[in-house]
């Protein structure tokens, strides 16, 4: 038996926004994955769930404009195998394909992967590296919140009270002629967590870097975007030497932490290695010459 | 508390009076007697309790009962033909010794259930992935493999 007062099952966005408000120590509940393991563990008490799996908005993948619109609820294994995802953005189906196992993957959604504010989360870096805009229902209306601002500090994030995030947008233009790629390192090959995850994509003019974008997750205390080395290497020619300067870079900028799973030293090290393969397969797909 | 959750379970349509706070695990232990379905780490990573809800694999540990609702959940107990025959995949593991303490054993067969389902060959490494949910402290993995590859490969 699990340790909560209730959990009520509203089946629209109005009626959840309103029992968020109303209903005492409120919290919303998606798949459960993260939140019935806090509950467990007596991280979380009394709480009122709100359990929104029943609210038809915040389900379904679909392409409008060429825009791709990713429902809250969505899972991992609907969004790894998803066809628009895999011709769109084929390193957010691989990084979806690293969560956990396939018990979790097909519970946990991409909804719960952002708003629980963990840095070590493997879609997030993604999602910064496109831009992705999150539509969030409130009792004021919809409103578009950018991912890369929505990260306050660990296990926070910008949500008022009564928001629920409905849906992930990316935008045409933040996939197109961009070619992406996601390493998760883990000591283990399947149920872990990131010691440290990188995606970057580019767009390669000839054999230039036209463009980059550079996310990381457990680069910091929350997922983030390598800013400095973006700058550093946009515009330039690609070549080993540039790989070298890329990692390099991305070592200075990245502040991970120490915990029970790695040392900081070790998850710079490892950010070093992974973002100068997470680029070179990049710059591959793109069609660079290596 | 109690909050009536109607579903349909290895076939038949059932509806069962639950406490809200209790997990899918519990209610098809506790609740319908299908002792199939294992508690044993609670948090999700052992997979002992998986079972398929609409056909996908999940633990069900980390599941309300509540969600049941509407939903078509099979659990070992729903594999064997009504003459009792065993499944394709029950009697591999029969047959290829995949069997130690047998604990872990449930989990791990609605595992490759859902694995067989997909109608599709996977290699021995696609395999390993595909059960990385479920954990066997006996350690008897080779011969689990062996039993999920045998019926992959063989339909």
């Amino acid at each position: 038996m699990y340790n909560f007062k209730n959990i009520f099952k509203p089946s629209t966005l109005e009626a959840a926004s309103k029992l968020l408000l109303e209903k005492e120590n409120a919290m919303i509940i998606a798949a459960g994955t993260d939140v019935l393991i806090q509950i467990r563990e007596g991280r979380l008490r009394d709480k009122n769930l709100i359990s929104i799996q029943d609210i038809p908005d915040i389900h379904g993948i679909k392409v409008v404009n060429g825009d791709l619109h990713i429902g809250a609820f969505e899972t991992f294994t609907n969004i790894q195998f998803n066809e628009d995802v895999n011709e769109l953005i084929p390193e957010l189906a691989l990084s979806a394909s690293t969560v956990g196992g396939p018990q979790i993957r097909n519970l946990g959604t991409i909804g719960g992967n952002i708003c629980n504010g963990i840095t070590s989360a493997d879609t997030p870096s993604t999602l910064f590296a496109h831009n992705a805009l999150l539509e969030i229902f409130g009792p004021s209306g919809i409103r578009y919140h950018e991912i890369t601002d929505f990260y306050v500090r660990f296990g926070v994030v910008k949500l008022e009270p009564g928001e629920i995030v409905t849906r992930v947008i990316i935008k045409a233009e933040e996939m197109d002629n961009y070619f992406g790629h996601y390493i998760k390192y883990a000591a283990r090959e399947a149920m872990d967590i990131a010691t440290s995850g990188c995606s970057i994509n580019v767009k390669m003019n000839g054999n230039v870097v036209e463009d980059i974008r550079i996310g990381f997750a457990s680069g910091g205390p929350i997922p983030m975007r390598a800013y400095n080395t973006e700058k550093l290497i946009k515009g330039k020619e690609f070549n080993e030497a540039l790989v070298k300067e890329l990692g390099d870079s991305c070592k200075g900028e990245v502040n991970p932490h120490s915990s029970w799973d790695a040392q900081r030293d070790f998850r710079l090290q490892i950010t070093h290695e992974i973002s100068m393969r997470v680029f070179k397969e990049a710059v591959r797909q793109a069609g660079g010459v290596i | 508390m109690v909050e009536i959750v109607r579903c349909t379970v290895n076939g038949k349509p059932v509806e069962v009076a639950v406490d809200p706070r209790e997990s899918l695990t519990d209610m098809l232990r506790n609740r319908l007697g299908l002792t199939s379905v294992k508690k044993g780490c609670e948090v999700g990573e052992c997979g002992a309790c998986t079972v398929l809800v609409n056909g996908k694999s999940v633990t069900s540990c980390i599941q309300m009962a509540v969600w049941a609702e509407g939903k078509e959940i099979l659990t070992v107990e729903g594999l064997q033909a009504k003459d009792g025959t065993l499944s394709p995949l029950q009697q591999a593991f029969v047959d290829e010794a995949a069997v130690q303490c047998g604990f872990c054993t449930p989990g791990f067969i609605m595992a490759g259930v859902e694995i067989v389902s997909a109608g599709r060959k996977y290699s021995r490494e696609e395999i390993r992935l595909l059960i990385s949910g479920n954990i066997c402290r006996c350690t008897g993995y080779e011969n689990i493999i062996n039993a999920i590859e045998k019926v992959v490969n063989e339909q």
